[in-house]
């Protein structure tokens, strides 16, 4: 189900699944490239927390999805800010707010009061990822790029991204130490890393059976 | 030293299949003249950045950033080269 949010700076879309469920979680996406990479999986997840009697809302981030504002025009204060008025919602509703955070998404989950985490990065771990992709396409030396998009708007891997943007994110850090982190199997298939945006059945479920006995522990 | 050439071939190979999800049986048969980026559909310039961020967690190397062109992945035999000369 499409909703809409209000954060200070507009609407968003959200995607709602599982509505009227006692529990919904806040997810929070992979962010830019790892975004369409996962969002097969990150919804194939959503459903079946539903199927579990688990609801859940992924905001579209402001700057991604169908949002009007460019990610051009955005900066991760924006972000946490607009993860913070999800959040609220949630609470507005009598529920305590825990967060569902793929990849880079765990760098807005402090705005949670508990948290699940998918592989989680740090924001110049990502940036680095985007740094080196563009360096490989465009034979300008990652060096380079990194000091210009510290002072104007790059394009990195498709994503026009601000300065302010990118010195937020190079300095990043994952808030809080008390989350949850996924056990990931080695040979589970890396899908934010493979160009074909994929979906594994057997990791969706394995995530899945983890987040439930997550939720019981937070709710014991 | 030809030990450490095959450990960190499999590492790679390791990555290649389970990371990018390449084919397993594909994956066994490269040889050093393989060619990778530009060759292989699955390998587009995101992936090999998460290839090389990957190879550095697992064999606990650095890779320079001034390092990070077309050459290092042009084929399987480069890239093995270049992580074997950063473990060392």
């Amino acid at each position: 189900m499409i909703e809409s949010y209000t954060w200070r700076g507009g609407s968003e879309f959200l995607l709602r699944h599982g509505a009227g469920a006692r529990i919904t979680l806040l997810v929070l996406p992979a962010l830019f490239e790892e975004a369409n990479r996962m969002r097969r999986f990150t919804v194939s997840m959503m459903r079946e927390l539903a199927a579990r009697g688990i609801g859940s809302v992924l905001p579209d981030l402001p700057g991604t999805g169908e949002s009007l504002t460019t990610i051009a025009d955005t900066s991760l204060g924006d972000w946490c800010d607009a993860a913070a008025a999800v959040a609220d919602r949630i609470r507005a509703d009598g529920q305590r707010c825990y967060s569902i955070a793929i990849r880079g998404g765990a760098l807005l989950d402090g705005v949670a009061d508990r948290g699940w985490r998918l592989a989680p990065e740090t924001g110049d771990r990502l940036l680095r990822d985007m740094v080196r992709a563009t360096a490989l396409t465009s034979g300008v030396k990652a060096g380079d790029i990194d000091a210009r998009a510290r002072v104007e708007a790059v394009s990195l891997a498709g994503n026009t991204i601000s300065p302010e943007l990118y010195t937020g994110l190079s300095v990043a850090m994952l808030p809080h130490s008390d989350r949850r982190v996924a056990p990931l199997a080695d040979d589970w298939p890396r899908l934010w890393r493979a160009a074909e945006p994929g979906d594994d059945p057997a990791m969706v479920t394995a995530a899945a059976d983890d987040i439930v006995s997550w939720v019981a522990t937070c709710d014991a | 030293m030809q030990a450490e050439r095959t450990r960190i071939e499999t590492v790679v190979r390791a990555i290649l299949r389970d990371v990018l999800s390449l084919d397993a049986a594909q994956v066994a048969g490269f040889d050093a003249d393989t060619e990778l980026f530009g060759a292989l559909p699955e390998l587009d310039s995101m992936a090999v950045a998460g290839l090389l961020t990957e190879l550095e967690d697992r064999l606990g190397i650095v890779i320079d950033d001034d390092d990070v062109d077309g050459d290092l992945l042009a084929t399987f035999g480069a890239l093995t080269d270049y992580a074997l000369s950063k473990a060392r």
